[in-house]
């Protein structure tokens, strides 16, 4: 089949045409490299995008709250995004809510299971609520239609607009409660040999060449988790929370996994409780601006009852947790509740054969 | 202190006997000097038929190996005698590692002494084979002394005053090395400078957000009262001590640095005994900076 690389780029029956002829095996090749693509653009962004704000002198709280945070969730929005422009709705909702729960119930289960986690009191009793409250939200949002009685809920672009709307005053906020519970003060005599600024051009390289990856990695990753979603025999939501949702999450993944190894494990809970508004916010919202979302019938008795499931345990657990430190056992039923969430989600599915 | 000096008679070995010889021990120590030989390039194996002619010669060149093995160990036994020090010769066979080791446990060594490299110094490789292995495996304390840089005198001469690098983390192992330091002979223009470096997330520039946490500023702080509480501790018995908190993605990279810095003849660290899984999963610091150390290296170990 003769295809310009311009048609591959731009035209998106040929890209799933062509993304069809692979094998399976092939395809999940091409899925993890695309995941891999989609990681290392968001760091090489993030390192660019860090240091030009450095140069410009915004403070270091701001771009902790705001570039780093946001940096790490680039790889779920690009995605959202795509599968939103590309008219797979399915993918791009199960990608943002597969993240919630992913990051929520694999990785802080994890890492609550293999260190001490300590309750910090001050995030959760500030991020902790937005990050259940804007998850709840959504799923209040999504269920008027339904309550209606419309044919086929949607999340219009207006939802979108307005989580993004709401993400702002996040952001700022964020900053605010940042400001008032840290000090970040270096003195004197002390050593810091963990970052020098780079070169400008350095800089802008790695922001566009970042950008550039986590684009190539968003635009063929859509088509091929669809593809095998088709494979598979389940709906195209259901690899989009599971695999896509795994794959997106990678830099909390391994960031998480770093600060056990260090001995920091206390930064995981400010970087999933962010992660998880983020998701809901960021995530949702710029894909139900690039197009209106409809809510697949999966979301109301598997996706959104199993993440408020597991954002209302943890919102239990931090309650109830008078040591100031989470237990392993905690960790490990948010693990179980992710690990049967999804083996249903492959389980339920088998033979329904209901594609997008 | 109970020393096991092990030597190939090579210039790295010369190096390291003059190392130990020059070093602040507290009191009098005793050394074994061990060298081995790898006996088995000379072994006639029968699997081809061997004149009469070439079976001598095999045998002939066994000799004098093991010769000339007695007579670099006599050498610096020699050395080691004029130093006051008691001192046995020890000529093995065998693998040289497993020798090595072998001599160690037997003997009760407190400390095992070996050059950096061998007769046969591979440009890319930081630290030889026999060096690597001695240093993880060996159930005391190891001293790996390298080369020093061009031009630059042996510590513990008229030019070139001791400068120790204690990396110190408040753990078991650390603190019998800060023992050992405290314990040592040191002249009044010698110094010992306790670094202690807490580690950042970098990925994905975490490390921005790792500052912002408050537990990060109590782990900051509470560092710098453990670093104050070794200075003290130090200064009973070194005349000039100093201290330095570093911050950085890597332990060994801070420590390696901080040496670097300091212009440290000698880095002295404590074995946390990890195992070959923990080394795999968690890195190993003793062996990154053993390799890529300016100086040489002394890894403390309970005995």
């Amino acid at each position: 089949m003769d295809i310009s690389l311009l048609q591959l780029i731009g035209d998106e029956a040929v890209l799933q045409g062509f993304v069809a002829e692979f094998s399976t095996v092939s395809l999940l090749g091409i899925i993890t490299v695309c995941i891999v693509l989609l990681s290392k653009g968001a760091d090489w962004m993030i390192d660019g995008v860090v240091d030009i704000a450095e140069r410009t002198g915004l403070p270091k709280i701001v771009i902790g709250a705001t570039v780093v945070s946001l940096g790490t969730t680039l790889p779920e929005a690009f995605v959202s995004v795509m599968a939103a422009y590309m008219g797979n709705p399915g993918l791009a909702l199960g990608n943002g809510v597969g993240s919630i729960i992913a990051d929520t119930g694999l990785i802080f289960g994890l890492t609550c299971v293999l260190a001490t986690v300590p309750v910090n009191r001050f995030i959760l009793n500030r991020t902790g609520w937005v990050q259940i409250g804007a998850a709840t939200l959504l799923v209040a949002i999504a269920v008027i239609p339904l309550l209606r009685g419309d044919a086929e809920p949607t999340l219009e672009r207006w939802v979108g607009f307005l989580f993004l709307l709401l993400l702002v005053g996040y952001l700022y906020i964020t900053y605010v409660w940042a400001r008032q519970g840290s000090v970040m003060v270096m003195e004197e005599g002390e050593e810091d040999s963990s970052h020098e600024l780079m070169g400008v051009g350095k800089c802008w390289l790695l922001v566009v060449g970042g950008l550039v990856m986590i684009v190539i990695g968003a635009r063929m990753l859509v088509p091929a988790a669809s593809q095998i979603a088709l494979r598979f025999g389940v709906p195209d939501d259901v690899i989009a929370a599971t695999m896509v949702a795994f794959g997106t999450s990678l830099p909390e993944l391994m960031t998480a996994i770093a600060a056990v190894r260090k001995g920091h494990p206390e930064i995981t809970v400010g970087n999933i409780v962010g992660a998880d508004v983020l998701n809901c916010l960021f995530v949702i919202g710029a894909a139900a601006v690039a197009a209106p979302l409809a809510i697949p019938e999966n979301f109301y008795y598997f996706h959104f009852p199993a993440m408020l499931i597991i954002l209302f345990s943890f919102r239990v657990f931090i309650s109830v947790n008078r040591s100031g430190v989470f237990h392993r056992w905690q960790g490990v039923w948010l693990l179980a509740v992710y690990t049967v969430y999804v083996i249903l989600g492959y389980a339920l599915n088998v033979g329904s054969a209901h594609l997008v | 202190m109970k020393i096991l000096l092990a030597t190939d008679g090579s210039d790295y070995a010369d190096t390291a006997l003059e190392f130990l010889l020059h070093f602040p021990f507290p009191g009098d120590s005793s050394v074994i000097l061990l060298a081995v030989i790898d006996e088995r390039a000379f072994v006639d194996a029968g699997s081809v038929e061997l004149t009469q002619a070439q079976s001598d010669e095999l045998h002939a060149v066994r000799n004098t190996v093991r010769e000339e093995a007695q007579a670099f160990l006599d050498a610096a036994a020699q050395r080691i005698g004029e130093r006051g020090w008691e001192v046995t010769v020890q000529l093995r066979s065998g693998n040289v590692t497993e020798e090595i080791l072998a001599a160690a446990e037997e003997s009760a060594a407190e400390l095992v002494v070996i050059g950096s490299h061998g007769h046969s110094p591979v440009g890319r490789f930081l630290l030889g084979s026999v060096a690597t292995q001695v240093l993880m495996y060996a159930l005391c304390s190891v001293l790996v002394v390298k080369q020093p840089e061009a031009g630059r005198p042996q510590p513990g001469t008229e030019d070139e005053h001791w400068r120790l690098l204690l990396a110190y983390d408040d753990s078991a192992p650390s603190h019998k090395a800060l023992e050992l330091c405290a314990s040592l002979s040191l002249g009044d223009r010698d110094a010992v400078e306790v670094v202690m470096a807490l580690t950042l997330i970098t990925g994905f520039r975490q490390d921005i957000r790792q500052r912002m946490n408050p537990v990060w500023q109590q782990k900051k702080i509470a560092a710098r009262a453990t670093l104050d509480g070794a200075v003290v501790k130090l200064r009973g018995s070194v005349p000039e001590v100093t201290s330095r908190l570093r911050e950085g993605a890597s332990s060994s990279h801070e420590i390696i640095a901080a040496a670097e810095a300091a212009g440290s003849n000698l880095v002295v660290l404590g074995s946390k005994g990890k195992s070959a899984l923990q080394r795999f999963l968690l890195g190993s610091t003793i062996g990154n900076v053993a390799r890529h150390a300016p100086c040489s290296v002394l890894v403390v170990r309970e005995g």
